[in-house]
């Protein structure tokens, strides 16, 4: 048969935003695929050796754009870490609140992104316009809908507002109630399943070797979570649980991401009822000069997608002298992807690259 | 010209116009629905003929080839011969289908969707060429249930001629074929369900797979065509098997109304149902329907 | 800027623009947008197509190919890169054809003023209509600005694509200084293939 060299993307509806993917296809089968990046490069590590730590704070929710707030939380805990900031305790509590509601709404748009790849088309219109409720709430309390510059080294930016709480547990509530309908419209939907089951598999025995991180990783039955491993922010104080599924395919992923956003919800929810009082942020010295002693740090957090690290260097000025960024999009947009598209269906490209989460933003920088 | 076929060519004119417009309007209509079901407004009734217009309206006119011109062109004359002899009630409603039978009919359908596989072959796209072999797979699954079902009408009636079909079927809807025979019925409307080309077998057009599929080197003018095309086609469709399973209609009204009825059937399965994979599609017509096509034929013949 | 020759009314340009009132209404109402999110403002769009915003009745949708888009709606930052595919889907677009320059990134460089991969003035290359300004635009500027592209079109003045034809060597001549392997890279040097 012969053998066709097919470019899916940069303009192609299937792709998850900028990227390319040469494919070598025969009849339906991939024999060969090849991820071209650049297409988003704007050289964000460069870009924040130019500007001070509190400049630099508009640029790195630019990096990820369907999840922001990990980068802002990853950025402000290695200043205050470099510089020795003291963090107050309910301002971890409302920053975990904000991690977890991101994670959320990241969750609402991947069902979105993953249903419409398989054309179910009512789904990402559900759940993309359930999304923006959360987003109103984000509006509510940071005054941004998708970028938030809320988490501030030494705290976060504002209180609750008068009323928040009830408002949250209202979505909560009804986002609960949605699940239900989401549930029987898609994983549980037959032809979901069919396509689902058995599609881009991850062997458990390779999973770590190609690192895989985040839900796909635990979709393969490996129990592996930020959270859990090493706690930030508060969450050694919250109760919640790891969940893994074996099989490693696509629908192992799906019940994984399900069973965490079911869990999202009741992390706020606690958030909500145990809450303490207190100051909100500690005050910074005069961002201009702003100057942090020496030294090198690695914070992480555990993103949507999986685990988010960034590895920050002073020199001591006002200045950052070398930031670099590991996301969970770049090894699975690129090498993991390499690995397991060969050998699958030209149709399903597109959701298996829904269901690894990549966001060709971040991988780029 | 006698004044009869005069006049018979006059209500056919009008039945093809009618059609474009008609069919416009239920695809319209369809869209407000799938719109409340996924909780918005939808764009308004009238949008199908603005896009048409505007598609109408393109200034550049850029092809690949004489056969990519043709091949729109081609589809058309296919979708209206195929039109014509399809009954669409009683006196000059029936056009000229007395003309020619099912089998003609079904080879006639087939016309338009080969002469499109040419005119995207020639426009040398690779999604356009991976779109219409998966369109002609999804076809050949279908008809095969399909044409089982028209067989066993057939054998039923002792006759391919549409009108002797709708004609047994006078007398209340349990005398309609798809309740009078229901395996047949059954098999017809599964089978159906790949016809309309709504998911789970878009597979053709699938935006994320293949982007426009077929249509994907079609802009303008070509577009245009194709969705007058298309419009005309999806009522060609749904009034044969109306025709042939659903009592025919005594006046146009009736069928208009019987034919929106049929059209959201598979509507409402395209909006709960993701597409399947491709090898499904076929594996799918290939099981069940014909199963049962297969019982209802031995049925029929014994 | 200076150097931009704005289109003048010679004879060519009025029958190009010569639409009737049916079809000047028929383009107004059905724009349909090539499916490209060149930039992170592509977030915000999903938000503003799906049940909340729905663009839908205002006429709006998405389609998948260059072929068919009446509209490209340019979301963010552009980098060289991606500069050259946005040339090159813009040209396949069949006329009338109209751009949006979506967030500021487009209008100035936004917050990537000083990056070194990005360009910084989006109509240096191609010819916008219309922009939306803000750093992501809320759901509401960017109906907002269809709607006032949408008044452009009635009104006649929606002539990007006639100042691209008309300007073609000047358009070209400013993507060639940032392309630099322009013809090397298979790009056509004519207009509309
Ligand atoms: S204007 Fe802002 S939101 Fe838009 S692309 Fe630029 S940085 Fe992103």
């Amino acid at each position: 048969m012969k053998t066709t060299k097919l470019y899916l993307g940069p303009q192609h509806p299937g792709i998850t935003g900028n990227m390319m993917i040469e494919l070598d296809v025969e009849g339906n089968k991939i024999l060969k695929s090849k991820t071209h990046v650049g297409y988003l490069h704007r050289g964000f590590e460069k870009l924040m050796e130019r500007r001070t730590y509190i400049q630099s704070f508009p640029i790195v929710c630019r990096i990820c754009v369907p999840e922001p707030d990990v980068n802002e939380n990853n950025y402000a805990r290695a200043v205050e870490k470099l510089s020795g900031l003291e963090v107050p305790e309910r301002a971890k509590w409302i920053r975990t609140m904000v991690l977890e509601m991101a994670r959320l709404q990241s969750y609402l748009l991947w069902m979105g992104g993953q249903s419409g790849s398989m054309g179910l088309y009512t789904m990402p219109q559900w759940t993309i316009g359930d999304r923006d409720y959360l987003l109103d709430r984000f509006e509510e309390l940071t005054g941004g809908r998708v970028y938030h510059l809320y988490v501030w080294p030494g705290g976060v930016r504002k209180d609750l507002p008068i009323g928040f709480k009830t408002r949250m547990l209202d979505l909560m509530d009804y986002l609960e109630s949605r699940m239900k309908d989401y549930t029987k419209l898609m994983f549980e939907n037959a032809i979901f399943k069919k396509r689902a089951i058995g599609t881009g598999v991850i062997p458990k025995d390779k999973a770590l070797e190609w690192g895989v991180v985040g839900p796909v990783l635990r979709g393969t039955g490996i129990k592996h979570d930020v959270r859990i491993d090493e706690p930030y922010e508060i969450y050694d104080k919250l109760e919640f649980e790891v969940p893994t599924y074996e099989g490693g395919d696509i629908y192992s992923r799906a019940l994984v991401r399900k069973f965490e956003f079911m869990q999202s919800i009741s992390i706020i929810r606690q958030i909500m009822d145990k809450i303490p009082e207190g100051p909100i942020y500690n005050r910074i010295p005069n961002p201009f000069k702003w100057k942090i002693p020496k030294g090198y740090t690695y914070v992480k957090l555990e993103s949507s997608r999986g685990e988010f690290g960034y590895f920050m260097a002073s020199d001591g000025s006002e200045k950052l002298r070398r930031v670099n960024v590991r996301g969970p999009a770049y090894v699975h947009g690129i090498s993991l992807l390499e690995k397991i598209l060969p050998g699958s269906r030209l149709g399903d490209v597109s959701t298996i690259l829904n269901s690894l989460g990549v966001c060709p933003p971040e991988m780029e920088r | 010209m006698s004044t009869d076929s005069m006049y018979r060519l006059l209500v056919t004119i009008a039945v093809i116009l009618g059609s474009i417009i008609y069919g416009f309007f239920i695809n319209s209509l369809a869209r407000r629905i799938t719109a409340r079901v996924q909780n918005r407004m939808g764009p308004p009734l009238k949008q199908p003929f603005i896009d048409v217009i505007k598609l109408y309206s393109k200034r550049t006119f850029v092809t690949h080839g004489i056969m990519q011109t043709l091949g729109p062109i081609l589809m058309l004359t296919g979708i209206i011969s195929t039109l014509i002899l399809i009954p669409y009630g009683k006196g000059y409603l029936t056009l000229y289908s007395s003309n020619g039978d099912l089998i003609t009919i079904l080879y006639i359908m087939t016309f338009g969707q080969l002469a499109m596989a040419l005119a995207v072959g020639q426009a040398g796209n690779p999604y356009g060429t991976i779109g219409v072999a998966r369109g002609l797979t999804r076809m050949f699954g279908y008809e095969l249930p399909l044409i089982l079902a028209l067989i066993s009408l057939i054998a039923l009636n002792h006759s391919a001629d549409v009108n002797v079909i709708i004609a047994n079927q006078h007398g209340g809807i349990a005398n309609w074929n798809a309740f009078r025979h229901p395996f047949v019925g059954i098999t017809a409307l599964l089978a159906m369900l790949g016809m309309m080309s709504y998911q789970p077998f878009d597979n053709a057009s699938a935006p994320a797979e293949v982007a426009s599929g077929p249509i994907t080197e079609f802009g303008g003018k070509f577009m245009a065509i194709m969705m007058t095309t298309n419009a005309m086609f999806v009522v060609a469709k749904l009034a044969l098997l109306v025709d042939l399973f659903f009592g025919g209609a005594s006046n146009i009204f009736i069928l208009a109304l019987k034919i929106f009825l049929l059209y959201l059937y598979p509507l409402f399965v395209g909006l709960v149902f993701p597409r399947f994979a491709m090898e499904d599609t076929f594996l799918f017509f290939w099981k069940w329907p014909t199963l049962i096509g297969f019982i209802g034929l031995a049925i029929a013949i014994f | 800027m200076d150097d931009l020759k704005r289109p003048t009314l010679d004879s060519d340009f009025t029958c190009d623009m010569a639409f009737n009132k049916i079809t000047k209404w028929a383009q107004k109402n059905s724009l349909w947008l090539l499916a490209y999110g060149t930039g992170c403002g592509a977030i915000e769009l999903s938000p503003t197509m799906t049940s909340r915003y729905d663009w839908s009745r205002l006429g709006i949708r998405g389609s998948a190919t260059p072929r068919q888009a009446d509209l490209l709606l340019i979301t963010g930052y552009l980098s060289t890169k991606t500069l050259k595919r946005v040339i090159r889907s813009y040209e396949q677009m069949q006329d009338p054809k109209y751009v949006i320059g979506f967030g500021s990134c487009t209008i100035n460089g936004g917050m990537y003023y000083d990056s070194y991969n990005t360009i910084k003035q989006l109509d240096l290359y191609i010819p916008v209509d219309v922009y939306i300004n803000g750093c992501m635009p809320r759901p509401e500027a960017v109906l907002s600005g269809l709607a006032y592209l949408k008044d452009k079109i009635g009104d006649k003045k929606a002539d990007g694509w006639i100042k691209y034809k008309q300007n073609f060597e000047w358009y070209r001549e400013n993507q060639k200084k940032i392309l630099k392997s322009f013809n090397g890279d298979n790009m056509p040097d004519k207009y509309n293939w």
